[in-house]
């Protein structure tokens, strides 16, 4: 068997099938450098189970119990619209000005024109807009599996 | 697993019932959530920030979990969503290349000395060689290695299959092995924990 490399994390966590942990420890048997492997993976998993993180703040609590307020606050609905659609014209008048400046010699300017020309043409398709764009729209929530 | 007590009728989030199940909910797992948060971010206010952002989203969607399904594995599927999405935003943090692994890291503090390593918490440098892994590894080896969830579970919180959880924990692992060396080799030789 060639080095077993993630199965070593599966066999160090009691992950595997029966057939897969007979094959690593096997291989285990025969090779030194995967048994250092497991030895320092198991030390790495203690120490990352012994190392306590600071408490919240207990302050946060009552903030997260307050929660269902901030989620029903109307939150920019209105706001939230009103902004893509300045953004959006503000940024097609921007381009608009970019994609006629005058020749230049700089190779950025004339990307930034190429960019310009194309924004221009198709603002929804433009991908700087759309992260822009993305501050601003409401983030997917998925259900739970 | 165990099974999320109080089972809600499929009633809107609107509704005063519901509002009490969520804060019920919240209070039972807003510890392990902040956890999560603040191995993930590295950084109490922005843990307690991205806890807020989630439990917020958790309400608004609280329609759509679906009673006798654990709550605190839901909410922390919709936190971390939130933390790519904000990671994604502001692209400001730098990650060591996993193959890296000259222990570039486990060099600079005087925490890679093993002597100074048993007086001190284990919290910072253990924080600072995830901080150092890239995101979706930083999840896998904290759901796997810190909350203690299968890798199916975490599979479920991180949207991807168990497999992947596998291999993103190995080599994970394998990073902050080099990145925490002294304290890997005193744990080793017993002077640690």
């Amino acid at each position: 068997m060639r080095h077993p490399q993630d199965l070593l994390s599966g066999y160090v966590d009691g992950t595997l099938s029966a057939h897969e942990a007979a094959e690593v420890a096997a291989h285990l048997a025969e090779c030194p450098s995967c048994r250092e492997t497991v030895s320092d993976l198991r030390a790495v998993r203690r120490l990352l189970a012994a190392a306590k993180p600071p408490d919240p703040d207990p302050e946060l609590l009552p903030r997260l119990l307050r929660a269902d307020l901030g989620a029903r606050r109307p939150r920019l609905q209105l706001g939230r619209w009103f902004a893509v659609a300045a953004a959006t014209a503000l940024l097609t008048v921007a381009s608009a000005r970019v994609s006629h400046l005058p020749p230049g010699s700089s190779r950025a300017v004339q990307e930034l024109r190429e960019h310009a020309r194309l924004a221009t043409r198709t603002p929804l398709n433009d991908l700087g807009l759309a992260s822009f764009l993305s501050a601003f729209l409401p983030d997917p929530v998925e259900d739970n599996p | 697993m165990e099974a999320e007590a109080g089972a809600l009728p499929s009633q809107g989030a609107g509704t005063e019932e519901a509002r009490a199940e969520f804060g019920r909910l919240v209070e039972a797992h807003w510890r392990s959530a902040y956890r999560f948060a603040y191995r993930l971010t590295g950084n109490p206010e922005e843990a307690a920030d991205l806890v807020q952002q989630a439990a917020e989203e958790a309400f608004r969607a609280f329609s759509r979990f679906r009673p006798g399904t654990r709550f605190d594995r839901w909410w922390l599927r919709i936190l971390y969503n939130s933390f790519v999405d904000r990671t994604r935003r502001h692209r400001r943090q730098s990650y060591l290349p996993l193959d890296d692994l000259s222990g570039k890291l486990s060099v600079t503090g005087s925490w890679a000395d093993p002597e100074a390593a048993l007086e001190q918490q284990l919290d910072g440098p253990v924080q600072r060689a995830l901080d150092a892994l890239p995101p979706e590894f930083r999840a896998a080896v904290i759901l796997v290695d810190v909350e203690g969830l299968s890798y199916e579970e975490a599979a479920r919180v991180l949207c991807c299959p168990p497999g992947t959880v596998r291999s993103r924990l190995h080599r994970g692992r394998l990073a902050l092995r080099e990145w925490l060396r002294g304290y890997v080799d005193a744990l080793r030789r017993g002077e640690l924990g």
